[in-house]
Formats: C-alpha cells, sequence, structure tokens
C-alpha cells in the first residue's frame, strides 16, 4: 500500500494556511497530528508512526492518508 | 384586557430580580455606589430605592430606580429574545421592522395626571442623583431628548445628559454628529429656539427600543412598536403639541426650548467609557412644562457603568450584524463587550472563505464608534473573553493577521484621542483558523485538547455538587 499523500499550497503570505501536518491511520482510518521531524525521520524509514486510537504502529507507505502543510 | 406595558408592568414581572434597600439612599453618590457595588462583583439586580435623600435631607416621594438594564440575559428576556448571545441577527430583525405608534388623549395619558407649567416648574424636586466625584451637580441621565426635523417633521429621540442648574434650566448635552443635534442646528439657522422634550421611565422595551441606530431623518416611534410587540402610545406634548409626541405610559416629561446659539459650561461628566469626561460648552433647556404619574417614578442610568453600557451595546451588535449582513451571510454571532465600551467588537463567523474575515473586519470598522474588531470562528465563544483571549493568543500572527485603517470618523469622547484629533485609529484582527483544504481531513492546525462530552458533562455536575465554599476563588 502507498500512502495517498497531499502536499497544501502555500498562498500568498497574508493568507492563513496550515500549520500542521495529519497522518490518517492504514489499519483504523483514524487522523492524528505529527510533527515535521517525525515526519521525515518515518520517511526516511528511521522511526515509525503511533496510531493515537489503535495503537498501531506504521510506516510512510502504509499510512492511509497524510496531509502535509509545506514549511513557512 | 391586555396589560399596558410600561415601567410598572416591567417591575411586577421581575419582583425576584429586583433588591429595594429598606435604609434612606443620598441621592449624590449613594445610589450610584450600589451599582459599583454590583459591577464589581459580577451581579446585576434591578435596583429600586424607595427612599432617595435630596441635597437638604429630606426624602424625596419619587422613588429611583436604576441599574434596570445591567443584566444582558435580563435585558434580553425582556425584549423577548431567544438568548442574549442571539442579540445581534434578533435585534437587527427588530430594527428592520415597525409598528405604527397610538395617540391617545391627555386624559388617558397617565404622564400627564400632574401637569406643572411655567413658575410651577421645578426641575430640582426630582430625585436626580449626583452620580460621581467630578460632576458639578444633579443630572437627568435617563432623559430621552425628543425635536424633530423642521424640513420634514419627523422626530428623534435619544438619550443626552442635563445638568440641573435651577427650577427651570437645565443643560442639554448631545454630540454635534447625533441627529437631535442636527435638528437643533436647523432651527438655529432659521433663527429659532428648538423645542424639545425629554421623556423619562419606561420600559425597557421602549427605553432600548428608543436607542436604535437609526437613519436621518428617521422616527424612533415605529422601532419602539416593534419592540414592544404592540403600537406605542403618544399623547401630544403641552408645550409643543403634536409636534412632538411623547409616550403616553412614561414616568414623566420635562418641555421646553433650546435657546438659539446660547452655550454654557456644562460637565465634568462621567462618561460610558468609564472616565469623567472634561467641561464643555453645551447648550441649555429653558423649561416650560414638567408632566408626571401621580406616583411618578424616576429613571437613572448609571453612566459609565454596566446598567449604560449594556443596552447601547446590544442595541450596536444589531446595528453592526446589518452591516455585515451586507458582505456575507457567514457571521453568526456579534458581542460589543461591556469591558470595551463601545470601542470593542467580537464577531463569530461560520467556515469563512478566503479573505470573508477581512471582509467583515473592513465592513464594521466603518463604523463610527468601533476601534478594534477581532473575528473568530464559532468553535469560540464570544461571550467568554477568556476565549478571545485564547484565539489571540494562539491563532494570530500579527504582521499576517492584523491591518490598521488610519484617518476613519470616531468618537470623540476617546480618551485616548491626541487632543484636537478629528480622526481614529482602528484595528481589525483576523483570530480564525485555517480552512480545512482537503475534503474529509481535520484542518491543518493543531486539536484543542478536550475530553469527551459526555465525561465532562458528568464532572461538571459533579463539581457544582460539591461543596465548594471553601475553595480558593483566584
Amino acid at each position: 500500500m502507498s500512502a495517498n499523500i497531499k502536499t497544501l499550497g502555500r498562498g500568498h503570505w497574508r493568507e492563513k494556511r496550515g500549520t500542521v501536518n495529519w497522518v490518517s491511520c492504514g489499519s483504523c482510518e483514524g487522523w492524528f497530528h505529527v510533527n515535521g521531524k517525525l515526519l521525515d525521520e518515518v520517511r526516511a524509514g528511521r522511526s515509525y508512526f503511533h496510531c493515537s486510537h489503535c495503537q498501531d504502529e506504521f510506516g510512510f507507505e502504509t499510512a492511509r492518508e497524510i496531509v502535509l502543510v509545506p514549511a513557512g | 384586557m391586555s396589560v399596558t406595558r410600561d415601567l410598572r408592568s416591567f417591575l411586577a414581572e421581575n419582583e425576584a430580580a429586583t433588591w429595594r434597600p429598606q435604609e434612606a439612599l443620598a441621592v449624590e453618590h449613594e445610589i450610584t455606589a450600589l451599582q459599583h457595588a454590583g459591577d464589581q462583583s459580577g451581579s446585576y439586580p434591578v435596583i429600586v430605592v424607595d427612599k432617595p435623600k435630596m441635597p437638604d435631607g429630606s426624602i424625596s416621594d419619587i422613588p429611583v430606580i436604576c441599574n434596570m438594564t445591567a443584566s444582558r440575559s435580563l435585558t434580553a428576556g425582556v425584549l423577548g429574545l431567544s438568548d442574549h448571545r442571539h442579540a445581534a441577527s434578533e435585534l437587527y430583525e427588530r430594527i428592520s421592522g415597525g409598528i405604527k405608534p397610538d395617540t391617545v388623549p391627555s386624559d388617558q395619558a397617565p404622564v400627564q395626571e400632574i401637569v406643572f407649567e411655567g413658575n410651577e416648574c421645578d426641575l430640582e424636586k426630582l430625585p436626580a442623583l449626583k452620580q460621581h466625584i467630578f460632576d458639578p451637580g444633579r443630572y437627568l441621565t435617563a432623559a430621552h431628548a425628543t425635536t424633530y426635523d423642521p424640513e420634514t417633521g419627523i422626530d428623534n429621540t435619544a438619550i443626552q445628559r442635563c445638568w440641573i442648574k435651577g427650577p427651570q434650566k437645565m443643560t442639554y448635552y448631545t454630540v454635534p454628529s447625533s441627529h437631535n443635534a442636527r435638528n437643533m442646528r436647523k432651527f438655529w439657522a432659521n433663527g429659532e429656539d428648538c423645542p424639545i422634550a425629554f421623556w423619562i421611565g419606561h420600559h425597557p422595551s421602549v427605553v432600548i427600543g428608543s436607542q436604535g441606530k437609526l437613519d436621518y431623518p428617521q422616527s424612533h416611534w415605529e422601532t419602539v412598536g416593534a419592540f414592544l410587540g404592540e403600537p406605542l402610545r403618544l399623547v401630544p406634548s403641552k408645550t409643543h403639541g403634536d409636534k412632538i409626541m411623547v409616550p403616553a405610559d412614561a414616568e414623566i416629561v420635562v418641555e421646553g426650548w433650546i435657546p438659539k446659539d446660547k452655550l454654557e459650561p456644562d460637565g465634568p461628566f462621567g462618561e460610558y467609557h468609564g472616565y469623567s469626561g472634561p467641561q464643555v460648552l453645551a447648550p441649555y433647556c429653558n423649561v416650560t412644562a414638567i408632566t408626571m404619574r401621580k406616583d411618578a417614578i424616576y429613571h437613572d442610568y448609571g453612566s459609565g457603568l454596566t446598567d449604560m453600557v449594556v443596552p447601547d451595546n446590544m442595541m450596536m451588535e444589531g446595528k453592526l450584524f446589518g452591516m455585515v449582513r451586507a458582505v456575507t451571510p457567514s457571521v453568526t454571532k456579534i458581542h460589543v463587550p461591556v469591558s470595551g465600551r463601545r470601542f470593542h467588537a467580537y464577531l463569530q463567523m461560520k467556515n469563512p472563505m478566503g479573505g470573508e474575515a477581512r471582509d467583515v473586519l473592513a465592513a464594521v470598522l466603518a463604523y463610527r464608534r468601533l476601534k478594534m474588531a477581532v473575528v473568530v470562528d464559532d468553535d469560540i465563544d464570544i461571550f467568554d473573553e477568556r476565549e478571545i483571549n485564547w484565539a489571540l493568543s494562539t491563532r494570530v500572527q500579527w504582521e499576517r493577521d492584523s491591518f490598521q485603517l488610519n484617518g476613519l470618523s470616531g468618537s470623540m469622547l476617546d480618551p485616548s484621542l491626541p487632543f484636537g484629533s478629528r480622526t481614529v485609529s482602528k484595528l481589525g484582527i483576523d483570530a480564525t483558523l485555517p480552512q480545512s483544504e482537503v475534503a474529509g481531513a481535520p484542518k491543518p492546525t493543531l486539536p484543542r485538547s478536550v475530553v469527551p462530552d459526555d465525561i465532562l458533562k458528568q464532572a461538571v455536575t459533579n463539581f457544582a455538587n460539591a461543596d465548594s465554599k471553601e475553595w480558593p476563588k483566584e
């Protein structure tokens, strides 16, 4: 399975945009939020996501969906 | 048979919310001090003083009612609103509606049961209050001044202060932008004195309905009818006949003339902003008649206190709602908080589209009285200033989310204005969250830290039932 990754646009600096990345669990489909450092580590295969709903542990590719905010 | 809605019917229906101190209380400071104490403790009973002690030590046989509109929830209930939090939308509807008034003859007008004319008039017998330390004397603070536009004959009504200077003389202070001031200037430009009548004491629906922010020239009587839910009963004034009508079921009416181009010192006086405003030049009224009920009650507004600020701010909410409706349907609630006097407004929006929050801010900041407006999402309770502060502290980057508008018209009573200023500086703050961009995904922001609703509900019940008397409050 390959994660469905959506990266939000940057928009104009005066427009409010997202500040937090969200991950949907591949097992229970629940959503939880993660910071950029963990995201990078999981993407590089050096760490994993821990679903706060079903406690499943999974990697970047097995997430159901990931919504990424671009760095400011 | 329906009961006429007046001050008496209001008091009869709200006995439980009314405090009647048994002791005599001086009209100088002591009654107003009760209102300060109530504001400080966050308690807002209607206060009726049956034994007002006059400056010469005598007890007036005219009771004083004050704090009538200090409570938002009581005021909303009396107005028939579903909830005080819905004042903006529901008062907007009222302001937009109207019921034509009825005219009754003098013998059916309680307010003309007693008539004093000419030298029989004695303003000094009214239990008017000297509220604050710098006030130079006793003021009528809930006197609704009614004048008319000499070009159209259309009347206007507004609450404006009057300092009692003698038995038949009182100042009449009105800011230059007011509709009554426009009428007065028109009479003066024609070389005439301005006819005027002041009515005091009525049902809160009448008092608040008459404070609607209307166009010029536009009579307030139909709006008052919409607030009352029935035609307002009017009677021709004794001095000016049907050119100036007054509410037949009011408590007291003072009639007279504002002499052309005559100004005298007025004030200092406690203003709505909570400071004592400076002494100014003001017109004055030569009184020609005082009419009243046989058992009249005198109504006083605590100037700068919650009593005065609440009804005016609720009417502002209705006015602002009409202004934002022209821009977007996304505004759900508006709060003009007592803490910000008339200068601040909080607006709640449901799912604002990109740019909509700023559209709303630009629209409301055009309103003369406002200095700052904050827009938040519908998860923020705009009637809880802790929530507003939380949104400001966690959802705003100032460079991105705030903008300043300079050189706009504003309240010249703003104590922060540099001397001689004619315009003000205003601030809009978008404290909303960014909107969702991916269908089905959460907003790309941090979620609130919460516990499950049902567990919280039980915890709230447990807390309410616990013996908390000894618990620290701060």
